[in-house]
């Protein structure tokens, strides 16, 4: 779930941080630039794991702040495919199921991945959303897909959208990785 | 910025939450004077909701050795310690491939 990846990064430090250490005016700059942010092919980036090198601090003429070229390491959050993570069940409608694990919400279950076979109803007291149903067992059981659920699912694929240029109003918010599962085992919490 | 290495190693989720451990992340109200981001938090909270706040690194380390009497792969062992199967029912869908 989580990979540490090495980058390299040429940031410049504003002055008001100067009276710090200098890694620790480094970390907190790279934090502002990377964390919780989408690196594509990468994944979510979590956490600054540690800073490997520093190099430079020559300031330009011009500018009050120092440049330095950072050699660093980031923890991402990337599910491999094939991979089995528990999740909260967050929303649902036609389409599936959206899952969310706290700090990633664009989890998404598509309608014929869910566990078979299965029924989808309208929900009777939120209109937008549709409660899931899974029969199962001899005679047919009917679980229900809802909060009280803690939901196991295989990773099938991520994709990494790219930034849309045009956009209608009301649209849903951009979501810059996808993770599409399959889910098929459910622990009642 | 570079990408130097792509995937410099993987991280169990009992080694993450150790890193966020020793930079000082808990559970109580002592929250807003460790030097710990609130997107990290999130991660923090939802990591110990899992199995790998009851793991050490002996038993991680116990675990992985005996995964490698089975011809097991990496990511099937990444995954076993990641979600310590209490059942057979939670283990089968790590080892086999539907």
């Amino acid at each position: 779930m989580f990979y540490l990846s090495e980058l390299e990064h040429s940031l410049r430090v504003p002055p008001h941080l100067l009276n710090l250490p200098l890694e620790d005016a480094i970390k907190s700059v790279l934090q502002n630039v990377f964390l919780d942010k989408v690196l594509a092919d990468l994944g979510l980036c979590v956490s600054i794991y540690d800073i490997k090198s520093v190099e430079g601090g020559f300031v330009l003429p011009g500018d009050g702040a120092a440049t330095y070229k950072v050699g660093l390491r980031i923890v991402v959050f990337r599910p491999f495919v094939g991979e089995v993570i528990a999740a909260k069940f967050k929303e649902s409608d036609a389409n599936g199921l959206r899952l969310t694990l706290g700090f990633f919400d664009d989890i998404y279950v598509p309608a014929p991945l869910m566990p078979k076979p299965n029924r989808c109803e309208p929900d009777p007291y939120n209109r937008k959303q549709m409660i899931w149903v899974w029969e199962y067992g001899e005679p047919k059981e009917d679980y229900i897909v809802d909060d009280a659920c803690q939901i196991k699912f295989r990773v099938e694929s991520i994709s990494y959208p790219s930034v849309p240029t045009e956009r209608a109003e009301d649209a849903k918010p951009f979501a810059p990785m996808v993770v599409t599962v399959s889910s098929f085992i459910k622990l009642v919490l | 910025m570079k990408i130097m290495k792509a995937n410099a190693g993987a991280l169990t989720n009992f080694e993450l939450l150790d890193f966020l451990n020793s930079r000082g992340a808990s559970k109580d109200t002592t929250r807003v004077i460790a030097p710990i981001a609130r997107s990290e938090y999130k991660v923090y909270d939802y990591l110990v909701e899992t199995a790998a706040s009851t793991q050490t690194r002996e038993s991680v380390n116990k675990s992985a050795d005996k995964c490698k009497d089975f011809k097991l792969a990496k990511a099937e062992i990444l995954n076993i310690i990641n979600l310590w199967p209490s059942s057979i029912v939670e283990l089968l869908p790590v080892v086999c491939c539907f």
